[in-house]
């Protein structure tokens, strides 16, 4: 065990002079101090490299295996489209959307030529102000789902971070909401949507409403569901408040406000945040699922619509489909974790 | 002892790339032969690298520079010949004391039969006094008994060498001091060669034939060496009065205070303290009282400024009800300066949390400057033992927030001299904005000393504030901490289990008796002339006698629970 605990540390220091060797300069050095440090740009650079390598060998592994075995698969609809074919589809689909953007561009060129046409003729009532009303692109579907898993994340936020505070700052309150946390954190968000549609379609009864149904459908049950990391975290989080900061704050007899503020809130932001990027990654997972039943406009229903295309080329889209919901997924995860990296600076002795 | 030295170092050097590309020396030409069966100390700061050093003779780290040799042989990694215990006391959790033992024993002595091999786990067990504890996991070991598993680990390697890097920091005075005993005890058995590394002069006093002091890092190198010539068995009160052994352990602490001046400790403020009066967050009583009254009080407020009467403290435990202190009666004058010294457990800590109106008071009760104490205020600023700063304020930010409380009158400009007087005061000047996770341990403290001195308080309560630190660090604290109070002279009270330092800052010593029902024990009167210091202490007779006075009361009330559990 000895060995075990402080081997670690030379062999570091091995990796880190087997990155610094190679770009060392070899001719004899002037000043020794040059000898020592060599430029930290490089270093990095080759360390960077170092570290991409690995991820780039696995990806490239796992596209060979994909082609080589995907074309062995039968389907109904043809075999498993390779990475080649998916990746003909997203040229495809972004081709769409540039289509899609100028008969766009076109419909309101037009639109507006007949209306001046109309109030040059003097006559103002023909003047018609239509909205375009084309098939939404895969891109307008990402944006859609971006915005409906957003507003869902902030509704859900804003439910759970009060509770959660709540519950860290009141046991008793705790235990009176353990046990509903706990019921309600598993269930799917499969099981929601029937209740969530009935309220829902009960309550927007105008023709013209703000938001779409459907969209504000997908984002309550993204919220149901994304609720819960964030509450459980925040409860832990405010309820590990260090002693000593506390009664730091009983000696300077802190009011209730300002020991929210300046020593609950600050104190329990890293697990907050920790929360938060739990309940996003659970948030667009369940989104897809409610996009799919919900029919919202996003990405869910563009995977459920290609499925009930059946064309040759469905399933090579709905592949497509799953790489960019990966990618946006990781994207948003990474962004969460910069933000969680930043609101835990400072906050551990 | 035969003459060619068992291990020797020669210009032995180390030094660490950081992250950054730059390196730091850690060791620079350490120079050291140990003779065989001799035990020496190795002391010094934190940071300057003993760690690196013992990990260096184990095997552990490769030295850049110059050879350590076993027996005229440069050694080669880790080997059995030298057995390490860390400071951590890294057992494994899911192992029984014997599994654990044997662990290291099945791995060294492959040739030995089944039945040699379980001998030696028992005997080395055994002789750390864990006979009783064999099947026990270290999840149900106290601090020091884990310690002592993890000797008994190394021992049972029979190593030629046994290294221990600071075993005992981390546990508490009374542990410590029952280890060190054990330590000796060993010794004195198996007569094997023993480098210990320490920060505690009187650690390394008690224990070793020769102190080699490391001095500061970088580039630490050993500065000088000591050999302690006095006769064992050592006993730690006897030794106290012993002239050869006082006028050793001063000549080592002078010579660490030279080392440790360097890095600066105690700061002047070029600021003024603005003339503001705190605000008063206890309002009330003085109101309501007459006025004949008041007038009657005032005067022998400076005689009878805080009083603990018949205080007592029960906790509810599942056996019923357990008095931890019973009957405490004290009187303090205005400007008093008081240290509650008693050995851990014995409730000095609950009485200063009760003064402090953080801890419920059962019954008596504590009255500070004609006021019974009922809760906590600015006006009973405590320095706990953890430096316990929001880590996401800076140091400025950390004061200020105690000083916004209790001078909301006062300016910004007042309110920021205020917080700069009191950070300078305690050697921050040029750290006011860094953030505490920033800091070093040390630093945080006197942060938090800071950040109770500009309350202005009533009363000063100080928790254990260098329980945390290592010895050499608490040093310098000690001198921040006497420095700013000869300038406030606030009364003060402080809970602290290091004998000097209760002698050095306290006007009055007073020892609790173990709990439970914990009591005054004994009141000691410091007569020494203000404004101390710690080296013309040394030199002071009365010091020794004070020290010995309280020496012996603590070991007096060694008996308690605590001392069969370490």
């Amino acid at each position: 065990m000895a060995t075990l605990y402080a081997d670690a540390r030379p062999a570091e220091n091995h990796e880190t002079e087997a990155v610094v060797a190679p770009v060392t300069p070899a001719a004899p050095p002037v000043a020794p101090k040059v000898e020592k440090t060599p430029n930290p740009l490089l270093v990095k650079l080759a360390a960077t490299g170092k570290s991409l390598l690995a991820p780039l060998f696995g990806i490239l592994a796992f596209l060979a295996l994909w082609a080589v075995l995907a074309p062995q698969v039968d389907t109904s609809l043809g075999a498993l489209p390779g990475p080649v074919e998916v990746g003909e589809q997203g040229v495809a689909l972004f081709e769409e959307w540039s289509a899609g953007k100028e008969v766009e561009a076109q419909f309101y060129a037009d639109q507006d030529a007949r209306n001046a046409a109309a109030i040059a003729a003097g006559n103002p009532g023909a003047v018609t102000d239509f909205d375009y009303a084309g098939p939404p692109t895969f891109l307008d579907q990402i944006f859609t789902s971006l915005k409906t898993v957003a507003l869902g994340f902030i509704l859900a936020t804003l439910v759970a971070v009060p509770i959660g505070l709540l519950a860290g700052l009141s046991p008793t309150f705790n235990a009176a909401i353990n046990p509903l946390v706990q019921i309600m954190k598993p269930v799917s968000p499969l099981a929601w949507l029937p209740i969530v549609t009935m309220v829902i379609s009960a309550m927007i009864t105008s023709a013209d409403p703000v938001l779409p149904k459907a969209f504000v459908i997908s984002a309550l049950v993204v919220m149901l569901c994304s609720l819960w990391p964030t509450l459980i975290n925040t409860a832990v989080g405010t309820a590990s408040i260090d002693k000593d900061l506390l009664n730091v704050g009983r000696v300077l007899r802190l009011g209730w406000f300002a020991k929210l503020t300046r020593l609950i809130l600050p104190s329990s932001l890293p697990y907050i945040f920790t929360g938060m990027r739990l309940s996003l990654g659970v948030g667009w997972m369940v989104l897809i699922a409610a996009e799919m039943l919900a029919q919202n406009p996003g990405l869910g229903k563009f995977v459920w619509d290609e499925f009930q295309n059946g064309s040759s080329q469905s399933l090579a889209r709905i592949m497509f489909a799953v790489v960019v919901i990966g990618l946006i997924g990781f994207l948003l995860d990474r962004a969460m974790m910069t933000l969680q990296s930043l609101a835990s600076k400072n906050h551990t002795l | 002892m035969s003459d060619l030295p068992i291990l020797s170092l020669r210009n032995v050097s180390k030094s660490y790339t950081g992250k950054a590309g730059g390196t730091t020396d850690v060791l620079k030409d350490i120079n050291l032969d140990v003779r065989e069966g001799e035990f020496i100390a190795i002391l010094g700061f934190s940071g300057a690298g003993k760690t690196t050093l013992i990990s260096s003779i184990a095997g552990l780290i490769e030295a850049d520079a110059g050879e350590i040799l076993l027996r005229g042989q440069p050694i080669n990694g880790p080997d059995k010949d030298r057995g390490l215990v860390f400071q951590s006391y890294s057992l494994f959790p899911w192992l029984t004391v014997q599994q654990n033992v044997a662990l290291a024993v099945d791995a060294v002595h492959k040739d030995k039969s089944n039945q040699d091999r379980a001998a030696l786990v028992k005997q080395k067990v055994e002789l750390v006094g864990l006979g009783h504890a064999m099947e026990r996991k270290p999840a149900q070991l106290s601090g020091g008994m884990r310690q002592r598993v993890a000797v008994a680990r190394a021992l049972a390697m029979e190593p030629e060498i046994l290294l221990l890097d600071e075993p005992l920091s981390a546990l508490d005075a009374l542990t410590r001091a029952k280890l060190q005993d054990e330590i000796e005890r060993i010794r004195e058995e198996e007569k094997r060669t023993i480098i210990l590394v320490t920060n505690d002069v009187d650690e390394a006093l008690l224990l070793a034939d020769r102190v080699a002091v490391l001095t500061p890092a970088p580039s630490a190198t050993i500065g000088q060496i000591y050999d302690v010539d006095v006769p064992r068995p050592r006993d730690r009160e006897a030794v106290n009065d012993d002239a050869h052994f006082q006028a050793l352990r001063k000549q080592i602490v002078s010579y660490l205070s030279t080392l440790n001046a360097e890095a600066g400790s105690v700061g002047e403020s070029s600021r003024n303290l603005p003339e503001i009066t705190p605000l008063d967050l206890a309002p009330g009583a003085d109101s309501k009282l007459p006025q004949a009254y008041l007038d009657a009080a005032q005067s022998p407020v400076d005689k009878r400024y805080l009083e603990f009467f018949k205080l007592d403290k029960v906790y509810p435990t599942p056996n019923g009800p357990l008095k931890v202190v019973d009957d405490f009666n004290l009187i303090m004058d205005k400007g008093e300066f008081i240290s509650l010294i008693g050995h851990s457990g014995c409730g000095k800590s609950t009485v200063l949390t009760m003064a402090a109106g953080l801890n419920e008071i059962s019954g008596g009760g504590i009255v500070l400057d004609n006021r019974e104490i009922d809760i906590a205020g600015p006006d009973k600023a405590v320095v706990f033992q953890a430096p316990s700063l929001m880590p996401w304020l800076t140091a400025r930010q950390n004061v200020a927030l105690g000083v916004e409380r209790v001078y909301p009158h006062a300016s910004r400009g007042e309110r920021r001299d205020i917080v700069e007087y009191y950070l300078e005061r305690v050697g921050l000047g040029d750290a006011m904005d860094k953030m505490a996770a920033e800091m070093s341990n040390g630093m945080r403290q006197r942060v938090g000393i800071a950040r109770a001195f500009a309350l202005s308080p009533r009363l000063l309560l100080l928790d254990e504030p260098f329980g945390m630190l290592d010895s050499l660090t608490r040093w310098d604290l000690q001198d921040v901490l006497v420095e700013t109070w000869n300038r406030t002279k606030v009364t003060a009270i402080m809970v602290t289990h290091d004998v000097d330092e209760a002698i050095l800052l306290a006007d009055r010593v007073v020892m609790m008796t173990n709990g439970p029902n914990a009591t005054i024990g004994k009141i000691l009167e410091v007569d020494l002339p203000r404004p101390r210091d710690r080296k013309a202490l040394l030199d002071h007779p009365k010091f020794y006698q004070y020290r010995q006075e309280v020496l012996h009361f603590l070991a007096e009330y060694d008996h308690g629970p605590a001392a069969k559990a370490a």
